[in-house]
Order: structure tokens, then C-alpha cells, then sequence
């Protein structure tokens, strides 16, 4: 696999906060560009205790020989599988005492096991891939059974696999974890506008995109006012065209991806340390993970967890990092130097 | 991929078979190995859990990509492990 030196080559944001992080510890850097299938990609490569990494949009390589000819492992490749599948991970935390959401597996080719589920739930419903990101393709709150077969529907139509599990209630959070312990908590307000008495939720969402365009942070651009949000907004008896009154949050979208018009919040001080606990048990659970992006819901943040208040939602080998450096609001909060301390604790024990 | 040993065909088709069977809960005799690998509809988890259980039984390095070729049957996916 051709690797050149290219120190011109442009880096992904992620990589440069990396390189930042890198360079501030005296920790020398090469952009690299490597070559295969067809594609070139631009990875920012170091050393550290003598092994080389490769790094690109959130992706952590440590090179070496690979059985398969890649660049190297993803330094949490021991855990990937098992978080990637997100039911089998879900059962192991469970196995280990963490609260989930209750949930159920099924392959598209037998849909009608799928559809019938729809009464194995008491409460609203979220429908996802079972191997999915970034929010894609994930129906939450489903109430209805029509709709909750048309989500099945949707998610099959991209999926082999689908996960249909309760739609628990609470905020959304995503705490890095860096062995080994939690070192960031973003809070993900899912896409939403605030009434003023006299504007529409159309010309709310048309000024929330002013707004990110002023403030133009690449965590926030500007949001499509697509299909999605008309659905939802349908699906919560509302429409575009609708005048919140003065304070109401009206909210566009059910995920708190960032990549679905989310807003991120950086806390801190806010959130009741007994999850951050919480979060690093769950990931010193889950064997040969070193860092990850945890998604989990929480009822009242503010309060001590319990057996039934918070739910963990899934894991990420790969966690973005510009939501910690382009907060909406909050203290950012450098996890690249964090995880490059990570690898000179971890590669210089191994 | 090699075969770092030579394999008896019927019994990588059987394993293979009884492995799908399992994994999409249909029973081993209903499975044809000469339906393209499309009718198990595996996503890539499916597919790299399979190729670790298949190196851990029998030593035998497959890329999981083998079982997304979609037009493949399980008899072309072991002659060529063969």
C-alpha cells in the first residue's frame, strides 16, 4: 500500500487539533498520504514510545502488519466489534448491571417479526440500524404503528439489520472517555427553536441558520428545512407555518447527533459526577477500549444516578472531536492531548 | 487469502451452512449452497464475525469481504478456500 510523505496535503479539522495537540508536547508530525482501492487519503501521522500512529477524521491507527494489508489497527480494535454490533453490546452492559434501553434485534428478511413488535412496548419506540452513526437513520418517540412500520421500512431499506428498542426520556449526552476516565461531556440539544409570539417555526428555523452562518463553527452549519423536519413536525401535530408563543421550545428533530442540526453544550460542573463513575465502569466493561464517544440519556442530570434513571445508548471506536473544540456554549476542552497522554501511558507499559 | 492447509470441501460447506442457518435462525437443511450469498442479506458484522469464527476453527485466513460478494454461493466462496 503506497504511503508518500505530503507535507502539503490539507489536513480534515480533526487532524489539525491532533497535530496541535501533538506539537505542544514536542511530539513531531508527517502528513501522509496513502494510497488504496483507488482513493487517496491524507492521514497525520507521529510516533510516540516508538510506535507510529495514523490519524484522520477520528480515526486512530496504530501501524504494523495487519493480516488484511491496512495501514494498522484502530488502537480500540479489540472492542470494535462488539460495540459496532449495537445489540450484542447493549446485552453485555446489561450482563454487567448498566441500565439500557429494552430492546430487540431483527434482520430485514423477516420484517413481519419486526412490525409485530410494535406491542412488545409500552411507551414510545426508537427504531434504528443496528449498525449505524451519526444519527442516520434513527426513528425516535414513535407512538404510532403506522409510522413505527414505515421507520422499520426506512431502516430496512438501508440495513440489513435493525434494532427496535424503547425510546427512553430524558437529556441526550455524550461523554469522551479516555482511560480511564471521562474527560468531556458534551450535551446534545436536538435541532429546536424558541417562539417569539409572532414568528413562524419556519422563520425560526430561517434565523437559527442565519445565526450559525454568523457564527459559522464547522460543528454548526446550517441545517437543510427538509422532509425530516416536516415529519417530525407532523408526527407532533405541528407545521411549519405554526407561531410558538413567546418561550415555547419547539423542537425540529428527535436526535442529538450533530450532524442532524443538534446543538452542543459543553458541561461540566453541571452534570452529577455519578455518571461520569458510571461511563468509565461501562467502558473498563468493554475489553481493549482505550477512548470512545458514549451516548447516553439521562433523566435529570443534575441528580445522583440510579438503577433506573439514565440509559446507555451506545459506544463509538471513532468519536469525533470538533464537538469539544466548537461548542455552541461551554468550556472546550482539548481531548486530542488527552488521548495523545493516553497513548504514551498505554504504548509505553505495553 | 490461502489455505494454509488443504480443507475437505464438504465440511467448510457444512460448517458454513449450519453457521448461516444459525445466525438468520432458519434451519441448516433449508439453505441451498449454491444460493448466492445475497439470500442472508449479512451486513458487515455478520460478515467479520464470521470470518474470526471461520479462522478460529480452521486456521484458515478469509477476508470478510468473501461473504459480501452478493452474487457468490457458498460453494463458490469454498472452492475458492480450497
Amino acid at each position: 500500500m503506497p504511503v508518500l510523505e505530503a507535507p502539503e496535503a490539507k489536513l480534515d479539522l480533526h487532524s489539525t487539533h491532533v497535530k496541535a495537540a501533538a506539537e505542544a508536547r514536542g511530539i513531531p508530525t508527517v502528513t501522509k498520504i496513502v494510497q488504496s482501492g483507488g482513493k487517496r487519503n491524507t492521514w497525520l501521522t507521529f510516533y510516540i514510545a516508538g510506535q507510529e500512529f495514523f490519524y484522520a477524521r477520528g480515526m486512530l491507527l496504530a501501524q504494523g502488519s495487519d493480516e488484511w494489508d491496512r495501514i494498522g489497527l484502530n488502537v480500540n480494535h479489540e472492542a470494535s466489534l462488539l460495540i459496532a454490533d449495537k445489540f450484542k453490546c447493549k446485552q453485555h452492559l446489561s450482563s454487567k448491571g448498566f441500565s439500557v434501553p429494552k430492546g430487540q434485534f431483527f434482520r430485514r428478511r423477516k420484517l413481519e417479526e419486526a412490525y409485530t413488535s410494535f406491542t412488545d412496548f409500552s411507551g414510545p419506540i426508537c427504531v434504528k440500524p443496528n449498525h449505524g452513526s451519526e444519527g442516520r437513520c434513527v426513528f425516535p418517540n414513535i407512538t404510532d404503528e403506522t409510522w413505527f412500520k414505515t421507520a422499520i421500512d426506512r431502516v430496512a431499506a438501508r440495513f440489513p439489520n435493525i434494532l427496535i428498542e424503547e425510546s427512553v426520556i430524558g437529556e441526550h449526552f455524550r461523554f469522551f472517555y479516555v482511560e480511564p476516565e471521562v474527560v468531556g461531556i458534551r450535551y446534545g440539544r436536538p435541532c429546536s427553536v424558541v417562539g417569539d409570539g409572532h414568528s413562524s417555526l419556519l422563520q425560526l428555523a430561517q434565523a437559527k441558520n442565519t445565526e450559525r452562518a454568523e457564527r459559522n463553527l464547522p460543528t454548526h452549519p446550517q441545517f437543510p428545512i427538509s422532509d425530516a423536519i416536516h415529519e417530525y413536525l407532523e408526527r407532533h401535530g405541528r407545521t411549519l407555518e405554526d407561531i410558538p408563543p413567546a418561550g415555547e421550545r419547539v423542537f425540529l428533530s428527535g436526535v442529538s447527533n450533530a450532524t442532524a442540526g443538534a446543538d452542543s453544550y459543553l458541561f461540566w460542573d453541571e452534570v452529577h459526577p455519578s455518571y461520569r463513575e458510571i461511563v468509565a465502569k461501562a467502558c473498563k466493561e468493554i475489553p481493549g477500549l482505550l477512548y470512545s464517544g458514549v451516548d447516553l440519556v439521562i433523566e435529570d442530570y443534575r441528580v445522583p444516578a440510579t438503577d433506573d434513571n439514565y440509559w446507555l445508548l451506545e459506544f463509538n471506536a471513532s468519536p469525533a472531536l470538533l464537538p469539544f473544540y466548537y461548542p455552541w456554549q461551554g468550556k472546550k476542552v482539548d481531548v486530542a492531548a488527552r488521548m495523545l497522554d493516553l497513548l504514551e501511558r498505554h504504548y509505553t507499559t505495553t | 487469502m490461502h489455505a494454509v492447509q488443504t480443507f475437505d470441501s464438504e465440511i467448510l460447506n457444512r460448517w458454513i451452512l449450519v453457521y448461516l442457518a444459525t445466525l438468520i435462525g432458519e434451519p441448516t437443511d433449508s439453505l441451498d449452497p449454491s444460493d448466492p450469498m445475497s439470500e442472508y442479506d449479512l451486513d458487515s458484522i455478520d460478515a467479520v464475525t464470521m470470518a474470526i469464527e471461520l479462522q478460529n476453527t480452521f486456521k484458515l485466513r478469509v477476508h470478510p469481504e468473501t461473504f459480501m460478494r452478493r452474487t457468490e454461493s457458498v460453494y463458490d466462496i469454498v472452492a475458492r478456500l480450497v
